[in-house]
């Protein structure tokens, strides 16, 4: 709801700006006149896929990866062309959709959605009249109802009964919404904005659900393509149902998906930690004894229950310290369907701890590599990273994290090969606090990467590297 | 990692920022796009076979467009087809830009792929230029191509086969002199592949790649280019992305490795490789002193430093990966018990109008320290360090024009030396490192190695 009303907002700032064009100098009221704009957005719904960029004649429209759909975007009305390429890290991008004619009018919503596996993909184009042409912004009661239509881009099942109820109703006496083959697009549904909704997918003829979006609201001036994909979460689902709306692909609030959090504990000074999460109401989930750089025996998921949880962190007395001490506390959510890392760690025993959660990959990429890099040493300061192919110099690359600070982290896709990680002092290319490091990676390959410090706060820096997908997990 | 792909975005926003400038028109009017015309794009790469040559900076109509170091290819870069001047000049070691190209014209063609060769020396530069379709590779296929960049190799026998294949029965891929480059060729895509190259007629391979892999439906070029590392015949071969230029995995190339002994309170050490038995591979190695380098297969070496002639007292345990080709400096520093080491990774290649150096801080005793060239008895005061804020192990390059400097170490942001200033007389071309270590007093101590 708060993305949509900071859309609409958006929205109303830039008619308000774009308003302004045409007003003359002249002391007589012009009215203002508006510039003719249709509106569109891309998707990227190819679950083997790497990054997406999609151009609207010369114009970028957007980069997107998986599951991510861009923003609907206002452009001038008139002839285009939409070129849609898969971008990946080696450069050699693959033209999915070439030059395909784009006639803009004003009233048009376009999304040009890619789905199925990128060797066999296709779009589906869905053409509707925007929801918000010929709306008085200014009058909210006069806003259209709600509106959604539903998209089966899941590879893995080839129909599926797609349930939009009231919040709650029981299946068992309700008929789908919609049976959808693989490809197929609803028309669109109105929505009441006073009524609770759920989203549900069985298989054809089944009762027994395969994804649960728990319960949701629209409100008035909303339109929604529920998109059915293949699911990549920690719990096996199989599908999962995005909300692709004005601002983007978002998950439901309460979506029901099994998620699951590790944690890896790098503060130098703290050999072992418990980590807490309190959850508003119920039992914690504890993470016990958590040693210092843990990775194989520790650096395990654990299920999480959905939900805010408040997160403690105590670090474990060591002789001839007598108590426990709470080093860090803070928030933490944990989002249906999400796999998250804690990794937490402070500048000195003195200083206040702090951890940041990331949200990991369990998808493959066809022909590409994911790495995730984490800077968990104190002792670094800021720094730069770099991941160059063998035998390239760090002056002919891009830093992957650039000025990090503690805890900052970032992840990239490779093409597979060799690469040498070498971290520098931040803006200094010239010092190198660590590496080359040799790593080599491979097609469809997820790697995690740590820099840390040596136990009890050594200055030598180490790097861990372990390769998450496929399983087992492997720590080299 | 390459700049390429934002490089290329960055040409395409560029041209998309100029066409939605234009169209960017007050009063509600459609846009005249002359009815869905198509876009004419080109591909576009520099790749830098300058033997001599500092980093270059490649640039296309004005614009720098990306670094390309030697041996090194920028990304393919997709532009708007048409006619572009093509710049690339470095930055010498007093900040001033030389051009080596101002503005050669080149001709993107529709649906073409452009790769410049910069060919010969920084004095003797000029432009070879390649021109291919766009891949159109048929399913299971992939493409090959060799250019020879070597001037050293000169006229070269190349060849692509099984990795067991027999040289004396194997067709060669292509015969090319210096400058030359084959035309594209057809292969099946695999995983194991060898490349060769021999002396024309000869079977005995001059430079072998190893084992690698061509990925159906790549376009792979092979450049031969000069080699000044261990071994080898003066020439090694990279392969080409559509992203960079990266040396093959497993080229048959030693690498070489040696030890440098910085820890003060220990007179002299040996290094084992492999198992603590019989001589050591490094023996009675002196404190401030650097080995001579030595030739080994590359791989993971296990190294172990132990004080001359005691065997059994370990200062230092660890692993090193060597890289075919590759020449690197194992540093062992601290004290008593708390010895650290890490390998440098040393440059081997001259570049012209300039020295080359590594600064180690192997004095884990002073922390954090700058690092100053002046000129040979001028003041630090209003000098800015070269190097700043190095702590102990870690590595610092930097460069310096023909001369002779005073080498001087201080605290960070300090301008009052730790230690009397070293004189370092540096050559064209020169290669060296400089080492800050400790000394058994307490003391520190500069020490210059020339490579």
């Amino acid at each position: 709801m708060g993305n949509w009303v900071r859309a609409t907002a958006l929205m109303s700032m830039l008619l308000g700006a774009l308003s302004g064009c045409g007003a003359g100098g002249e002391s007589d009221v012009v009215p203002p006149v508006l510039p003719r704009e249709g509106n569109l957005r891309v998707v990227n719904a190819m679950p083997d896929a790497g990054a997406m960029s999609s151009f609207l004649s010369t114009t970028p429209i957007a980069r997107r990866e998986y599951g991510e759909a861009s923003a609907l975007a206002p452009f001038l009305v008139g002839q285009y062309v939409i070129n849609i390429l898969l971008t990946p890290p080696n450069d050699e991008s693959t033209s999915l959709v070439n030059n395909e004619p784009v006639n803009l009018s004003d009233p048009d919503e376009f999304s040009f959605v890619m789905i199925g596996p990128t060797a066999t993909s296709q779009l589906v184009r869905i053409d509707n009249r925007s929801i918000i042409f010929g709306v008085d912004l200014n009058k909210p009661a006069e806003f259209p109802l709600p509106d959604y239509q539903i998209l089966h881009a899941a590879t893995g099942v080839a129909s599926v009964d797609v349930y939009v109820t009231e919040n709650a109703a029981d299946l068992a006496t309700e008929t789908p919404t919609a049976t959808l083959n693989f490809g197929n697009v609803t028309p669109l549904r109105k929505l009441d904005p006073a009524n609770t909704y759920q989203v549900r997918v069985t298989l054809p003829g089944s009762k027994t659900v395969l994804f649960d979006s728990g319960a949701f609201s629209a409100p008035r001036l909303k339109r929604s393509i529920y998109l059915v994909l293949d699911n990549f979460g920690p719990g096996g689902e199989t599908v999962r149902v995005a909300d692709v709306t004005a601002i983007g692909a978002e998950d439901f609030p309460n979506q029901t998906l099994t998620s699951k959090l590790r944690v890896e504990n790098l503060i130098p000074d703290a050999p072992t930690v418990d980590v807490d999460l309190v959850p508003t109401t119920g039992a914690p989930v504890v993470f016990p004894d958590v040693q210092y750089g843990n990775t194989t025996t520790q650096f395990k998921y654990v299920t999480v229950p959905n939900g805010t949880y408040t997160v403690n962190i105590v670090k474990r007395a060591v002789p001839p310290d007598t108590t426990d001490t709470l080093v860090a506390t803070g928030p933490l959510t944990i989002v249906g369907g999400q796999a998250q890392s804690l990794y937490m760690s402070r500048l000195n025993a003195a200083a206040e701890a702090r951890f940041i959660a990331v949200v990991e990959s369990l998808r493959s990429i066809s022909g590409q590599a994911q790495l995730r890099f984490v800077a968990g040493a104190p002792s670094a300061g800021a720094i730069d990273v770099y991941v160059a192919a063998a035998g390239q110099p760090i002056s002919d690359v891009r830093p992957i994290l650039a000025n990090g600070a503690l805890l900052d982290t970032t992840a990239v896709n490779l093409t597979p090969g060799s690469y040498d990680v070498i971290v520098t002092r931040s803006g200094s290319s010239t010092v190198q606090l660590f590496g080359p490091e040799r790593i080599s990676v491979g097609a469809g390959t997820v790697y995690n990467t740590v820099l840390l410090d040596a136990p009890a706060g050594s200055s030598t820096l180490q790097l861990q590297v372990c390769r998450t997908l496929p399983a087992p997990e492997v720590c080299l | 990692m390459n700049d390429g792909f934002a490089l290329r975005c960055l040409s395409i926003v560029t041209a998309g920022l100029v066409a939605s400038l234009s169209l960017v028109s007050c009063g509600g009017g459609g846009v005249d796009n002359g009815g869905n015309i198509p876009i004419t794009t080109s591909f576009l790469r520099v790749v830098n076979t300058l033997t001599d040559s500092p980093t270059l900076v490649a640039g296309l109509d004005g614009t720098a467009l990306t670094r390309v170091s030697y041996a090194q290819a920028t990304g393919l870069q997709q532009l708007v087809a048409g006619k572009k001047a093509l710049d690339v000049q470095y930055v010498d070691t007093a900040g001033r830009s030389v051009v080596l190209i101002d503005n050669e014209q080149i001709d993107l063609g529709i649906d073409d792929q452009t790769t410049v060769f910069l060919v010969g020396t920084v004095s003797t530069k000029r432009t070879k230029t390649v021109v291919n379709p766009v891949p159109d590779i048929a399913s299971g296929n992939a493409e090959v191509q060799v250019m020879q960049a070597a001037a050293n190799a000169g006229t070269v026998d190349v060849y692509l086969t099984d990795a067991a294949a027999d040289l004396a029965a194997a067709t060669k891929l292509t015969n090319l002199a210096y400058e030359q480059a084959s035309a594209l060729a057809t292969v099946a895509p695999g995983t194991n592949y060898r490349l060769r190259v021999t002396a024309p007629g000869g079977t005995t391979a001059l430079y072998d790649s190893g084992v690698f892999s061509i990925v159906a439906a790549t376009r792979v070029m092979f450049v031969v280019v000069e080699y000044f590392g261990p071994g080898g015949n003066g020439f090694r071969v990279v392969q080409l992305s559509a992203q960079n230029a990266s040396n093959f995995a497993n080229e048959v190339l030693p690498a070489a490795f040696r030890i440098a002994n910085m820890i003060a309170d220990v007179a002299a050490v040996d290094m084992y490789i492999g198992a603590v038995a019989g001589t050591p591979a490094f023996q009675n190695v002196a404190f401030g002193s650097v080995a001579a380098l030595q030739q080994f297969a590359a791989g993971t070496l296990l190294c172990t430093v132990t004080p001359a002639g005691n065997a059994t007292t370990r200062l230092f345990s660890g692993s090193v990966g060597l890289s075919p080709g590759g020449t690197r400096t194992l540093v062992v520093t601290g004290s008593g018990t708390d010895i650290g080491a890490r390998a440098t990774v040393d440059p081997t290649r001259p570049i012209t109008g300039e020295g080359q150096l590594q600064i180690v801080n192997a004095a884990p005793s002073a922390a954090s320290i700058d690092t100053y060239l002046v000129a040979a008895g001028a003041s630090i005061d209003n000098t800015i360090a070269s190097v700043t804020n190095q702590p102990p192990l870690a590595f610092a390059a930097t460069r310096a024009s023909p001369g002779i400097f005073d080498v001087a170490i201080t605290p960070v942001s300090s301008k009052v030396p730790i230690v009397a200033p070293v004189q370092l007389a540096v050559a064209d071309g020169g290669i060296y490192t400089v080492f800050a270590a400790d000394t058994a007093g307490g003391q520190y101590r500069i020490i210059v190695t020339t490579n």
